[in-house]
């Protein structure tokens, strides 16, 4: 399968996590903020699920980066849960990872819907797209 | 286990030698999914930025850079480490300059 | 080829041309190079040539990787520095665009009064609404054909030279030096190379071409129209400055003049083209400074977007690009607010400049690697002469970045 761009070897910080996760009609999800390992039962590791959501990106985040953003987040009713889009969604990974419809929906980010529902759909013409 | 918290924790080696960091987590593609071949360790937390992939990325002066920066940087297969998730620690069972420098950063053509 | 489809293929190049205009005349540019023409004449043309290489470079390899993979400037940085660097980027080029948009209101305001004598703060929120809709509303190629177009009618300041019969010669000599008249202090004159260089390379140039790259749907086959857009487009918002700097020199130079407002600026084309050619010039510097406004308010919400993943762009509908949008009106807001507390608009830019001449290098260090990855770019790598030329820019971009704040110290901000 050519999932991966053709690759053989993935090393997961330059190739995979920053990178962008967009549904199947091209709008982005979220990034790859972490990504999940699990053991297998021969006692290998692989990578389980990718991980989106801003509490994941702390970790690698400075100090003041992290009090920054969470500060903002709390703002729009925030921080929320960590969202987790399976390995199986993948359907293809080179600059963005694209996932499956059903995952897309299932990482979907609160923060945009609560501000989508309280303050833009509010606003006259917020369905229609301007291009 | 997540990629976060093993990315620059801090690596000994068998002897108790100089700290090293992990730098990145390379997998192997096997049936769509990704199984962990091993840790990226190095001198420090540095990126590769895509240089270690591909011997004919330019431009000539950054590759030279990057290739100097992480003229030290090994790969540390997944069988010869012990982690501990919780502190996070890596410790490897060997000694680092047995370790293989890592393909396409090795300056080598 | 009919007509029609080759008027559609030029307008195809108006997205270069409007980006061009938001980065080298809007309203801080505006009054930089009529300030820069009548203190130096012209001769800093040498910082403009320098910057306006550096943006064809790199706005080229932008649209590259734009057309190729689809991924504008901010995800590329994110993906290359890592959320930690890019963040110490986002947070500066933000806080840079952000000011910029501030002075572009306020320039769009001040143009506004130039024109009817009403004060400009009287416009400054009825601007603010307008450029809202423009954003709510208005499709985006609509926008940067109309603009892009319109925006033209800078070349009125050229037109003024060439009226005004100068001498050829003594203003070919200038733009062939590399050092101050004399009786100007060199620390200044550098410090005025830095303030157009950075100028001419503004990052939310960059983030808006690339993100216009998406809003277009670029694709492999448009690697030639992304080319042309960049080659065209942004010498010719170059040359245009330029003029606008020659009518400062040919007119205001010799009289050794200051320019601090915008209606010296306008002053050498009245005098060589009469009312028609101050109409004309007040139309060019409008559409201008309302170009800069959403180049500088969309790119609020690009980088802002690009960076954390959030749906972006006027291609999907508000409900969709919730957040996205939400930053856009927010930063409207806090433009008009700060100008309605009556900061003068044009020294908010001065100081916006030359804090991106520092936020320059973490943009582009991340556009070059990114050029020469095939993860990004496929089998269109960088060649020896984009790597060279972009190497050779990076280091005048360091330099620049090291000796801006020192030099704005030390010459108190170029008085």
């Amino acid at each position: 399968m050519s999932t991966w761009n053709g690759k053989d070897t993935v090393d997961l910080l330059t190739d995979v996590i920053d990178r962008e996760i967009v549904g199947p009609d091209g709008i982005p999800v979220g990034r790859v903020d972490d990504i999940e390992l699990r053991r297998r039962p021969d006692g290998t590791w692989e990578v389980a699920a990718l991980l989106t959501g801003t509490v994941a990106l702390e970790r690698r985040l400075p100090g003041w980066g992290a009090k920054l953003i969470s500060f903002f987040a709390r703002r729009t009713g925030g921080p929320d849960e960590v969202r987790s889009i399976p390995i199986e969604a993948v359907t293809k990974a080179d600059t963005s990872v694209s996932i499956t419809r059903e995952a897309a929906e299932a990482a979907a980010s609160p923060a945009e819907d609560r501000i989508q529902r309280k303050l833009i759909s509010r606003i006259p013409g917020a369905g229609d797209a301007s291009e | 286990m997540r990629v976060n918290e093993l990315i620059g924790a801090p690596v000994r080696d068998g002897d108790g030698g100089p700290r090293r960091f992990v730098i990145d987590v390379r997998t192997r593609v096997q049936d769509g999914g990704l199984v962990v071949e091993g840790l990226v360790v190095g001198r420090r937390s540095w990126r590769m930025f895509g240089y270690e992939h591909r011997r004919e990325n330019g431009p000539i002066l950054l590759r030279k850079l990057i290739e100097r920066l992480h003229r030290d940087t090994r790969l540390a297969p997944w069988e010869d480490l012990d982690i501990d998730p919780d502190v996070p620690a890596v410790r490897l069972r060997r000694n680092w300059d047995d370790l293989p420098h890592l393909p396409g950063l090795d300056g080598a053509h | 080829m009919g007509i029609a489809v080759r008027v559609k293929k030029l307008l195809a190049l108006t997205l270069g041309i409007f980006s061009a205009i938001g980065g080298f005349t809007d309203i801080g540019d505006i009054v930089a190079n009529g300030a820069v023409g009548a203190r130096y004449g012209l001769s800093l043309t040498w910082a403009l040539v320098v910057g306006v290489i550096g943006i064809c470079v790199f706005a080229e390899m932008s649209g590259r990787v734009v057309a190729v993979s689809g991924s504008p400037v901010y995800g590329l940085i994110r993906d290359k520095l890592g959320p930690g660097a890019s963040l110490v980027n986002l947070v500066a080029s933000f806080a840079v665009t952000l000011l910029a948009l501030t002075a572009q209101i306020g320039g769009v305001a001040l143009v506004i009064e130039l024109a009817s004598t009403i004060p400009h703060v009287v416009w400054v929120v009825p601007v603010g609404i307008g450029l809202w809709l423009v954003i709510w509303r208005v499709k985006f190629a609509s926008m940067e054909r109309a603009l892009g177009l319109a925006g033209m009618t800078i070349a009125v300041f050229a037109v003024a030279v060439w009226w005004l019969d100068p001498d050829w010669g003594d203003l070919g000599r200038q733009a062939m030096s590399v050092s101050p008249p004399v009786g100007e202090p060199v620390p200044t004159y550098l410090f005025y190379a830095i303030v157009l260089f950075a100028a001419a390379m503004t990052p939310y140039e960059v983030f808006f071409f690339s993100s216009g790259g998406v809003e277009e749907g670029w694709k492999p086959a448009d690697l030639r129209t992304q080319r042309l857009n960049v080659f065209l487009g942004f010498p010719l918002g170059g040359l245009l400055s330029l003029g606008i700097a020659a009518t400062a020199a040919v007119v205001l130079l010799p009289k050794g003049t200051d320019v601090t407002t915008l209606d010296q600026v306008v002053e050498p084309a009245a005098l060589a083209l009469g009312t028609g050619g101050l109409v004309v010039a007040l139309f060019a510097l409008f559409v201008a400074t309302v170009g800069a406004a959403l180049e500088c308010g969309l790119s609020c919400g690009y980088t802002l977007a690009q960076y954390f993943g959030w749906p972006w762009g006027k291609r999907v509908a508000p409900v969709r690009g919730a957040r996205f949008h939400l930053t856009v009106m927010l930063c409207l807001l806090i433009g008009v607010l700060i100008v309605q507390t009556g900061i003068d608009p044009v020294q908010v830019t001065e100081y916006s400049l030359v804090f991106s001449a520092v936020a320059l290098p973490l943009t582009y260090l991340p556009v070059l690697i990114a050029a020469n990855d095939p993860d990004y770019v496929g089998e269109h790598v960088n060649g020896r002469l984009s790597n060279g030329l972009g190497i050779a820019v990076l280091a005048v971009i360091f330099l620049a970045a090291i000796a801006a704040i020192p030099l704005m110290i030390l010459t108190r901000m170029g008085a």
